[in-house]
């Protein structure tokens, strides 16, 4: 195999997958990003643009948010806290919020994050799913999924749904609430939450594997029964999205699975 | 337990480089840096959103990404002293926006422990060996994949790519070196019809 060939095709695979275009919505929002986003370093005095002092600055604020973090939370605040989307500053209103009729937020210390006082956590009427593409892999298929908030009021999201893999004319293929207690929807105290602005979206990928029964009809969705009796999101394929990778192969009698990782933005 | 669905289902160019338009002491008031910043970024931005796309390996990702680069790039963009250096400057940003975004998501994320992939069915000449090409680079890390798009895709050099990615130019012949072995190891396994035993 010559190098020449294995450099023209490989230049040739990224090309093909490359995208061709920016997409008009990414377009959009850089064109309106001077005028969404003070521009930093203009406002700043001019003090703070000496590289030491700017340090030194950067030291202190840091030692102040450790401080009030440490005052505010006790030792148990959780350095992933930076990763819990839309942190509000209302956080100790929000505490006492509730995902819904009979799970509570979670006004403990050891909370990650809390939505703002006036967010609820988001129903099944609230949200649309969107199957972003499958991947296929040895016994397994995953899919990237993606809920958006569709609803006029900001809301949030927490724990894990139970899943279903579903096809074209409703059938459930496989069924995490059917396995035992770990596929039921649910929400652990160390969860994060979510807020989702109107438009707001999370994403997840979600796993199935060893699916035996009969051959079902496209297209394959995903079934995300929300805790907290929050109702059902029904992830549909996103235009283009084919699903002719998502059913998993047979493995044997021990019936099929299906997870997913933790929400994320 | 999961009920049957209840919900509707929805209907189903190259940039130019920058540095043939940006003057080095472009400067002037809001407005001028204004739209220096908005010409410099429409030129850059379908580059960078391949960028983010490949290391990511998730467009809407990529989108987000690229997003979040260009406010990082716009509330900086007074550090910038010479606008040639845009592109590199902004590839850099969108880099380590990726990086972020990867530690973020705070598990390593599924696709990267799938293990031995699914062969497709073969189709036209060389088309099992490209199949191959594609789930090797899912594969890779994303500072893997990232190299071999600045270099492959974008055709920069040892040295260009370092400025992009902020490492060393020995670090990026490595992962270059690296990345390029595995490659090829899935292409010529594909080529003698061995990749489900690989």
């Amino acid at each position: 195999m010559s190098d020449e060939r294995f450099d023209q095709d490989l230049r040739s695979v990224l090309l093909e997958d490359a995208p061709r275009d920016v997409p008009e919505g990414l377009r959009r929002r850089v064109a309106a990003v001077p005028a969404e986003h003070p521009a930093g370093s203009t406002m700043a005095p001019p003090i703070w643009r000496h590289p030491v002092l700017r340090r030194v600055g950067t030291l202190a604020a840091v030692l102040v948010v450790v401080a009030v973090g440490v005052w505010r939370f006790g030792p148990a605040l959780d350095p992933g806290v930076g990763d819990a989307p839309s942190p509000s500053p209302t956080s100790g209103a929000g505490a006492s919020a509730s995902l819904g009729a009979s799970a509570s937020l979670g006004a403990s210390p050891s909370h990650r994050a809390s939505p703002s006082a006036t967010a609820t956590g988001c129903m099944a009427a609230d949200l649309a799913g969107r199957i972003l593409g499958w991947q296929g892999a040895a016994g397994s298929r995953i899919a990237g999924v993606e809920i958006s908030n569709t609803s006029a009021r900001p809301c949030f999201v927490r724990g894990t749904p139970g899943l279903g893999l579903v096809d074209g004319g409703g059938r459930v293929l496989i069924d995490s609430t059917r396995g035992g207690s770990g596929g039921q929807p649910r929400v652990s105290p160390s969860d994060p939450s979510f807020e989702l602005v109107p438009g707001g979206r999370v994403r997840t990928e979600v796993r199935a594997s060893n699916y035996c029964g009969p051959a079902p009809s496209p297209p394959i969705d995903i079934a995300l029964q929300l805790p907290s009796e929050g109702g059902q999101v029904v992830a549909v394929p996103a235009d283009g999205v084919s699903s002719a990778e998502a059913v998993p192969p047979c493995l044997g009698s021990t019936g099929g699975q299906i997870e997913m990782n933790g929400w994320r933005r | 337990m999961i009920g049957v669905r209840t919900v509707q289902r929805p209907a189903a160019g190259h940039a130019q480089n920058a540095t043939s338009m940006a003057r080095p002491d472009e400067s002037g008031g809001p407005a001028a840096r204004r739209l220096a910043f908005e010409r410099l970024t429409d030129q850059r931005l379908l580059r960078a959103y391949r960028l983010a796309t490949f290391v990511l390996r998730d467009a809407s990702d990529g989108e987000d990404a690229v997003h979040d680069a260009a406010v990082l790039a716009w509330t900086r963009f007074d550090e910038l002293r010479d606008r040639r250096l845009f592109d590199a400057w902004f590839d850099r940003i969108v880099v380590n926006v990726c990086r972020q975004r990867l530690r973020r998501r705070g598990v390593r994320p599924l696709v990267m422990d799938v293990g031995t992939v699914v062969p497709l069915a073969d189709g036209a000449s060389g088309r099992a060996e490209r199949d191959a090409l594609r789930r090797a680079l899912d594969r890779l890390t994303p500072e893997h994949r990232a190299v071999v798009v600045l270099r492959h895709l974008e055709g920069h050099s040892i040295t260009e790519i370092a400025a992009r990615t902020g490492e060393r130019e020995g670090t990026v012949k490595s992962r270059l070196h690296y990345a390029l072995r595995e490659l090829r190891a899935a292409y010529d396994a594909a080529e003698r019809g061995e990749e489900g035993q690989r």
